[in-house]
């Protein structure tokens, strides 16, 4: 794939830059000119979520890409999160993130996830991450870069099945981390404080105001049966008397009304009623007094708690979390064991009998062999899969990571069929000298000379030809106007 | 400061103290009077203790207590200002006796007066003392019109009368023994259950410190006695008509009918049925004791009552105990409420 030009409109200028096929040096004087910004540009036109800069924001250009490929040249034309991909035979638009893996499916003319995935962390040396990104981290913003997983997309080996028991594994295992800290919380709680009992004296408190509040609605009710009784037994003598009865006492010879005074056992059983109701409104009354003298305290008690901060009344929850701690530390260990062996099995199914892990290997020692640094790579072909980074000196791992670079675009133009272009920001930065800068740029004349390759530097690279320049005087989108002044 | 606050604390109790003296005071004075007492007041607008007692007459009783009833240095100016209001009762209203009451040992303070107290209830009229207990009596009379310029032309020496109640100690059995004995004493002439007695007692005394920022109480015969109608109608679960049931039947009939039940035995209907139906039971079996009676009428009676609980939900032992309970409740409110009648002379 060769870039072709790439237009940028941008707070009103647009500037077109044009590549060749071959050597491109983007040039300036200074720093901070917009070298950087530039290879960015590259591919954020291609729809790679590329942050922008402070000076530029990407999300308000309009940048136009066009591209050649084997199916003829392609141009990609990007306004915020919206692509438009024009290729010979058809054009499509896309809405970014959500559709990037389907156009850099079409792009670089693969249905390979894991490899489009590692694409731009093989052929992009950002300034910042770029040389030191060996085998696994951030290529630049969000974008990452695996190992395994371009070997697994190299190679067609689907682990996918693995992958998701290894998150599902490690996301049950972080839950169980979590519950162990909160019970190491709560030992560290209970052997530092002891103020978690406030909450237990306002419940006994609620507990006595209960039970009143209880004994006070049966009495509630007692005086109101009583109430109606009271009126029923009324309306009944009330019913008698209307009617206006009168008995004859044979004994005497009077005559008696049937009234409340001479009914029978009447007045006696209404003195009971209301003897019964004074005595419950007593006792009532006294309740009463109990309960407002619960409520006080138990408000008292209350504002006692309220005043607590949320970090004390959380104490008080997680002091009545009861896990038994050993049982959780009994399953952490088992997960622990099931993600190693997960992890294994993933790693053997990526690395066994796999020529691409051979090749790689074979590759980076090759170039390790040119650059001078073979001595520091391991003759296992495993090296690749390498964590070790920190016994590397600044300059030493400029180089590996060069060789890793080159052996991952040896390997994946394999699979792919085509040239890539290879983009490297400042390879002069550091600690690398004009000598190591020379090794390097050999090994792209001899190796990569069918590559296109795209160079931001402050330093001139005159063994490299043809060179197309681009120079940079003060800012990017200055015009061509500028440049001769 | 911490002195002061002390001093504030013990007045407070001993002003409890002798409210509560006051109060139970007045009891025993009722208690004392029963057949003849139609009505008290406490911290009434003449005296502290007035009883009303039927024909008119009049009592009017003020009441001196110490929280250490030995004689001491105040002994004196309580019988002075005592005398004090009650010669100033004396000017206002009719009156059959004035009493002077308190828990001191020796009220007059006079160790040749020993003889006429003692460890229980002492009550004397001024004629019964000697010459040496006249002359105190006299002599604080002649002090209390003097200090406070009142006329004693009213006073009826013979109507005068001194009462020592026994009431210290920290112990509330102890304190209140005496007036105990007295409930019991009234209790049992109303052939009710002793038991009663400290609930009735506890009672009354509730009555009094209900609101202690409202002293003045007024309690009419009826309601001094009627709550021990009230108080003999709960049945206990020892009673014997429990006899034939298991515990958890009595807990379910306590907690789900007692309200029913009691609700039942006060219609006054259901009231004039059952105590009819008894009559004419009773006039048919003369012969049989009280209690038995009314065990027997209820066994031969209560499916006639059965039609206040027509609930074929319910267990047939539970409705039963129910129709029993309500029957039992209402004989047994009537004989209480006749013997109390006769025992207060109501």
């Amino acid at each position: 794939m060769i870039i072709k030009s790439l237009e940028i409109e941008y707070d009103g200028s647009k500037k077109i830059f044009n590549f060749d096929e071959n050597f491109n040096l983007i040039h300036s004087r200074n720093n901070s000119v917009g070298k950087s910004t530039l290879l960015r540009y590259i591919f954020f036109s291609l729809g790679y979520n590329i942050p922008g800069t402070k000076k530029i924001k990407f999300h308000k250009s309009v940048v136009t890409c066009s591209f050649q490929t084997q199916k003829g040249l392609f141009i990609t034309r990007r306004e915020n999160e919206i692509i438009t991909l024009k290729t010979p035979y058809s054009e499509h638009t896309f809405i970014l993130p959500t559709d990037e893996i389907e156009l850099q499916s079409i792009i670089w003319n693969t249905n390979n996830v894991l490899l489009l995935q590692n694409i731009l962390g093989a052929i992009y040396m950002d300034q910042e991450k770029g040389w030191t990104l060996l085998n696994r981290g951030v290529v630049i913003g969000s974008i990452r870069f695996n190992i395994e997983e371009l070997i697994q997309g190299l190679s067609n080996r689907d682990v996918s099945e693995l992958k998701e028991k290894r998150i599902a594994t490690e996301i049950e295992l972080k839950k169980y981390r979590q519950l162990l800290n909160l019970i190491h919380y709560k030992e560290h709680l209970a052997k530092t404080t002891n103020t978690i009992a406030f909450p237990n004296y306002s419940s006994e408190l609620e507990n006595k105001i209960e039970l009143l509040l209880l004994d006070k609605k049966n009495l509630e009710n007692d005086i109101k049966s009583l109430e109606e009784v009271k009126k029923e037994n009324l309306n009944f003598t009330n019913f008698i008397e209307k009617m206006k009865i009168t008995v004859f006492d044979s004994k005497t010879g009077s005559t008696i009304p049937v009234n409340k005074n001479t009914i029978n056992h009447f007045n006696d059983n209404q003195t009971y009623i209301d003897t019964r109701y004074n005595m419950l409104k007593i006792n009532l009354s006294k309740i009463n007094t109990e309960l407002l003298k619960l409520k006080e305290e138990f408000n008292t008690s209350r504002n006692l708690v309220d005043v607590q901060s949320e970090i004390e009344k959380f104490d008080a929850q997680i002091a009545n979390i009861s896990v038994n701690p050993n049982s959780i530390q009994r399953i952490i260990e088992q997960l622990n064991m099931n993600n190693k062996i997960i992890k294994k099995e993933i790693n053997a199914k990526t690395t066994i009998n796999n020529s691409v892990v051979n090749n790689m290997h074979k590759s980076i020692l090759k170039y390790a062999k040119k650059l001078g640094v073979e001595d520091v790579i391991d003759v296992q072909s495993n090296y690749i899969f390498t964590s070790d980074l920190k016994s590397l000196s600044g300059a030493v791992l400029h180089k590996i990571v060069f060789c890793f670079k080159m052996a991952y675009i040896t390997e994946i133009q394999k699979v792919l069929d085509i040239k890539l272009p290879i983009v490297l920001d400042s390879p002069s930065g550091r600690e690398v000298d004009q000598k190591n800068i020379q090794e390097t740029m050999n090994i792209l004349l001899e190796d990569f000379s069918l590559n296109q390759v795209i160079i931001a530097s402050i330093f001139s690279y005159n063994n490299l030809h043809p060179l197309k320049k681009i120079e940079i005087k003060q800012s990017l989108l200055e015009s061509e106007k500028d440049l001769f002044e | 400061m911490i002195n002061e606050e002390i001093v504030i604390d013990t007045n407070a109790s001993a002003s409890a103290f002798g409210w509560s003296f006051q109060s139970n005071a007045a009891i025993l004075i009722a208690l004392k009077n029963i057949k003849e007492l139609i009505s008290i007041k406490v911290e009434g607008n003449i005296e502290d203790i007035e009883v009303l007692l039927k024909n008119n007459n009049n009592l009017y009783i003020q009441a001196k207590s110490q929280v250490d009833p030995t004689p001491d240095s105040n002994t004196y100016n309580k019988l002075r200002d005592g005398l004090k209001t009650l010669i100033n009762a004396s000017n206002q209203n009719e009156y059959s006796q004035l009493i002077y009451i308190t828990n001191i040992t020796n009220p007059l303070k006079k160790d040749s007066l020993d003889y006429y107290w003692g460890n229980e209830y002492a009550f004397y009229g001024y004629s019964e003392f000697n010459l040496e207990g006249k002359e105190i009596i006299d002599k604080y009379i002649d002090v209390a019109t003097k200090k406070y310029g009142i006329s004693n032309n009213k006073l009826q020496k013979e109507k005068l009368f001194f009462c020592m109640v026994p009431f210290s100690g920290e112990n509330l059995e102890t304190r209140h023994r005496i007036i105990s004995s007295s409930v019991k004493r009234f209790i049992n002439d109303a052939q009710l259950p002793e038991g009663l007695a400290n609930d009735f007692l506890e009672y009354w005394q509730n009555i009094f410190f209900q609101n202690s920022t409202q002293k003045k109480v007024s309690l009419s015969k009826e309601e001094l006695v009627w709550p021990l109608v009230v108080l003999n109608s709960s049945i206990s679960e020892d009673h014997m008509f429990f006899e034939d049931y298991d515990y958890g039947q009595i807990a379910e009939i306590k907690a789900k009918y007692s309200q029913y039940i009691n609700k039942k035995s006060e219609q006054f209907e259901l009231v004039a049925k059952v105590n009819t139906d008894y009559s004419s039971f009773v006039d048919k079996n003369r012969d049989l004791k009280r209690k038995l009676a009314s065990q027997k009428f209820i066994d031969t009676h209560w499916l006639n009552y059965n039609f206040l609980l027509d609930n074929e939900l319910m267990d047939a032992e539970i409705n039963e105990g129910i129709i029993r309970l309500i029957l039992l409740q209402i004989l047994k409110n009537r004989f209480s409420i006749a013997n109390i009648k006769k025992a207060a002379g109501l």
